[in-house]
C-alpha cells in the first residue's frame, strides 16, 4: 500500500525491478554514483533490523543510541556527509514494509527499557514527509508509551503538519546546526539556520522537547566567532529549559570520503584541516585543536545555559575532561546522562 | 581479412600515417645494428591502401632502420583486404604486446584506438586480453585519463621516470605545473610515497592559501637549496617534506616541536626512550629501557624515580605544552 501511495504522490516514471542488484548496479556503475544515488529512489523492504544499535567504535565514548532504520541517504547534499561513502552504493531507499517496522517498535516498547531512538542517522528524519507522512505515525505511536523517546533529526523545516499532533513529549524534534558560512558553502539544499530555528521555535511552542546537534563542528579562520553567533541566535529562539541535549562533534570522516568531497565540492576546503588518523581509523582534527575548540563552544553555550546537557559524540575521556571538566563515568556513563535528561524532558521512566 | 607476403618498394610505404602506431620508442640504433648483422628477422605488416601505397600496421622502427641502411625493398606481409581497421589494429597491438611489455603510454594509446570499436569497458577489457593487452575495466578507466597526455610528460611516463599513479595526477594539472613537478621528480628521484606526499601537500597548501600550485612550488620547493650542488638529494627531499608539512600542518608541527623541546629539558639518558601516543590522539605513553646489567638497570631506576617528580615530565604526560 505504501508503495502505491508514494508512486501516486510522486507522479514520476517508475520501474519495477526483479532484484535490488539491478538498482545497485545502475548507481554503482554511474560515473557519478553519489549524484545518481540522490536522484534514484528505491522503494523496497527492509530485510534487516528496523531497530538497531548506532555503530559506535570501541575507543571513543558512544551514547548507546538506537537507530530506527526507515531509509537511507538524503536529498539534501552536504559536502561532509559520511553517507556518501558509507553506503555501497549511496542510494535513496525508503523501506515500505511498515508493518514489520511497527512490530519491531512494539517489541521494543514491550521491553519497557528506557531507549533513545532516532531516524536521523542513515538519512534525514524529515525529508520523506513530502512523499509519505511517516513521522506523523511514529509520533502518534511513541506518544502512547512511556519508555522510549523518538528523536527526529533534520536540516529541513518540514514540521508544520506535525505541530498539532498529540506527542506527549515522547518525540524530540532536533536540528543540526552550523555556522552561516558552512551552511552556505557546504550544505546544499538545506534550510537556512534562521528557518531551522524558527521551525524549532514552533515545535517548542507546541510543547515538543527540542535538541540541537553541532555536528560536524568545522574549524576554519573566524569559526569561533561564527559559532558564537549561532549559539546566541539559538538562545534567542529557544529556551534552554526546553532543550533536551546539545551534542558536539568535530568533523571526522573515513579517509575515502576525502576524494569524494574533493571531486564533488571543488570549492570546499573542509578536508584540508589539520587532521590525523584517529584510533577508529577516521580522520579527526588533531586532538589539542579539538579540545581548544570544544572548550570555546562549551563556554559559549554555558553563558546562556549553565546546566544544559552538553555531550560529545565519539570523543574519549581526555577530551571530555579537558573540555567539560568531567568524564561521563563520573555520572554513570554517557547513556545514563542522556537517559536522565530524556526522563526529565520527555516524562519517560 | 586477407594477408599475403610480398616484396615492396620502401618508398611506397607511408611512415607518416600513424593510424596503427602503438610504439612510443622512436630510436632505431639497436635495430639498425641487428638488421645489419642478421637481416630482417620478422617482416613488418602493411595495409594496402591503393596501388603503390601502403601504411604501416606494425614495424615502424624496423622499416625506419632498413631505410636508414639504404634498403630499397622490403619483404613484408600485406593486408590486402579488411572490412575495417579493427583487425589490422588488433594485429598491430598483438604484434607488440605479445613480444614485450607495453609501457603505460602505449597501453593508453592502444586503449584509445580500440575504444573506437568497443564502447563497453568490460567487452573492451575482454577483447584486449585476447591480443595480449592485460587490462581490466578499472585499469582501462585510468588509462583513458592519459588520453591526451601532456606532451612534455609523455616520454618521461613512457620510460618510467614518472610512475603511472603520479602521471595520472600530473596529467590533470596545467602542463606548466605538471612539468615543474616532473622536473622535481627527475632531479631528486623521491620514492613513490614521497612523490605522492609532496604533490598532495603542495596541492593542499595551494587550496588553503588560494594561490596556484606553481606558486607553491616556486616559493617553497624550488628554493636556493633545491639547486645547491653541495646538498645531496636525500637531504633536499627531507627539507622539502619538512617545509611543506610545516606550512600545511602548523599547529601539529608546533605541538610536536614543543613536545620535543620539553623532552630535551628533562634530559633523559639515551637508554630511556619515551614514546608519546601516535599523533597525540590516544593517552598511552610508552617507554623503552635499554640495559645490559643490574648496575645499568639500577641507574635507569634512579632516573625514573627522579622523573616522577619532574614538573616537565608531568606536563608531557598531561600534554600541557601548547604554549611553551
Amino acid at each position: 500500500m505504501e508503495t502505491s501511495v508514494i508512486c501516486e504522490r510522486l507522479n514520476i516514471p517508475f520501474q519495477v525491478v526483479e532484484s535490488p542488484e539491478e538498482v545497485y548496479n545502475t548507481v554503482s556503475n554511474d560515473d557519478m554514483p553519489v549524484e545518481k544515488g540522490k536522484k534514484t529512489l528505491f522503494l523496497t523492504r527492509n530485510k534487516g533490523k528496523f531497530v538497531r544499535q548506532c555503530p559506535g567504535t570501541e575507543y571513543y565514548t558512544c551514547c548507546d543510541y538506537m537507530i530506527l532504520h526507515i531509509g537511507t541517504f538524503c536529498t539534501m547534499d552536504c559536502s561532509y556527509c559520511i553517507l556518501q561513502s558509507y553506503f555501497h552504493p549511496p542510494l535513496l531507499q525508503f523501506y515500505v514494509n511498515h508493518q514489520d517496522l511497527d512490530d519491531s517498535l512494539d517489541q521494543l516498547f514491550f521491553k519497557k527499557k528506557l531507549t533513545r531512538i532516532g531516524t536521523g542517522e542513515f538519512t534525514d528524519s524529515l525529508i520523506w514527509e513530502e512523499i509519505y507522512p511517516f513521522s506523523e505515525k511514529l509520533i502518534k505511536k511513541f506518544s502512547k508509551q512511556t519508555h522510549a523517546v523518538l528523536e527526529l533529526k533534520t536540516k529541513t523545516v518540514n514540521i508544520d503538519h506535525l505541530l498539532s499532533l498529540q506527542h506527549n513529549q515522547k518525540t524530540i524534534m532536533s536540528w543540526s546546526l552550523n555556522t552561516e558560512s558552512i551552511v552556505k558553502t557546504e550544505e546544499r539544499r538545506t534550510a537556512s539556520i534562521q528557518s531551522r530555528l524558527s521551525a524549532a521555535a514552533k515545535c517548542q511552542a507546541m510543547g515538543y522537547p527540542v535538541a540541537f546537534h553541532f555536528d560536524p563542528l568545522i574549524i576554519y579562520p573566524g569559526c569561533e566567532d561564527e559559532y558564537k553567533k549561532i549559539i546566541e541566535l539559538l538562545f534567542t529562539y529557544i529556551s534552554p529549559d526546553n532543550i533536551v541535549w546539545i551534542s558536539l562533534g568535530s568533523f571526522r570522516f573515513m579517509p575515502d570520503l576525502k576524494s569524494i568531497i574533493e571531486q564533488r565540492f571543488d570549492q570546499s576546503k573542509i578536508v584540508y584541516g589539520e587532521f590525523i588518523k584517529g584510533i577508529d581509523g577516521k580522520m579527526r582534527y588533531f586532538k589539542p585543536l579539538r579540545i581548544r575548540f570544544y572548550k570555546k563552544i562549551v563556554s559559549y553555550i554555558r553563558e546562556f545555559a549553565p546546566d544544559m546537557t552538553v555531550y560529545f559524540c565519539m570523543e574519549d575521556d581526555e577530551v571530555w575532561f579537558k573540555s567539560l571538566g568531567f568524564t561521563p563515568a563520573e555520572y554513570g556513563g554517557l547513556p545514563m546522562i542522556l537517559d536522565k535528561s530524556a526522563s526529565r524532558h520527555c516524562d519517560i521512566s | 581479412m586477407q594477408i599475403i607476403s610480398d616484396t615492396v618498394s620502401i618508398n611506397h610505404i607511408d611512415l607518416d600515417d600513424t593510424t596503427f602506431k602503438i610504439t612510443t620508442d622512436i630510436s632505431t640504433n639497436d635495430l639498425v645494428e641487428s638488421v645489419k648483422n642478421l637481416g630482417l628477422i620478422a617482416s613488418p605488416i602493411l595495409l594496402y591502401i591503393a596501388a603503390d601505397k601502403y601504411i604501416v600496421v606494425s614495424g615502424f622502427r624496423r622499416i625506419d632502420a632498413c631505410r636508414s641502411l639504404g634498403w630499397q625493398h622490403l619483404d613484408v606481409r600485406i593486408i590486402i583486404e579488411a572490412d575495417n581497421n579493427l583487425q589490422p589494429l588488433k594485429l598491430a597491438i598483438a604484434d607488440n604486446a605479445l613480444n614485450r611489455q607495453l609501457n603505460v603510454i602505449e597501453q593508453s594509446i592502444s586503449i584509445s584506438k580500440l575504444s573506437v570499436f568497443y564502447t563497453d569497458q568490460v567487452e573492451l577489457s575482454h577483447e584486449s586480453q585476447k591480443i595480449g593487452l592485460n587490462v581490466n575495466p578499472g585499469l582501462i578507466k585510468k588509462l583513458r585519463k592519459l588520453i591526451p597526455v601532456h606532451h612534455s610528460l609523455k616520454n618521461k611516463i613512457a620510460v618510467g621516470i614518472i610512475p603511472f599513479s603520479i602521471a595520472l595526477e600530473l596529467n590533470e594539472m596545467e602542463e606548466e605545473t605538471a612539468n615543474a613537478f616532473s622536473q622535481i621528480i627527475e632531479a631528486l628521484h623521491p620514492t613513490l610515497n614521497h612523490q605522492k606526499e609532496i604533490i598532495r601537500l603542495t596541492k593542499e597548501i595551494a587550496r588553503l592559501k588560494n594561490i596556484s600550485i606553481l606558486d607553491v612550488i616556486n616559493k617553497f620547493i624550488v628554493t636556493d637549496q633545491f639547486s645547491d650542488p653541495e646538498l645531496d638529494r636525500n637531504h633536499k627531499i627531507k627539507k622539502i617534506r619538512r617545509d611543506l608539512k610545516q606550512i600545511r600542518y602548523p599547529e601539529i608541527i608546533r605541538f610536536e616541536s614543543n613536545f620535543f623541546n620539553l623532552l630535551n629539558q628533562i634530559k633523559l639518558p639515551e637508554v630511556i626512550h619515551l614514546v608519546p601516543p601516535k599523533d597525540f590522539e590516544g593517552i598511552n605513553y610508552s617507554m623503552q629501557l635499554h640495559f645490559q646489567s643490574l648496575k645499568q638497570f639500577k641507574g635507569i631506576n634512579h632516573v625514573l624515580n627522579e622523573l616522577q617528580n619532574h614538573p616537565d615530565f608531568a606536563k608531557i604526560l598531561e600534554k600541557e605544552f601548547e604554549d611553551n
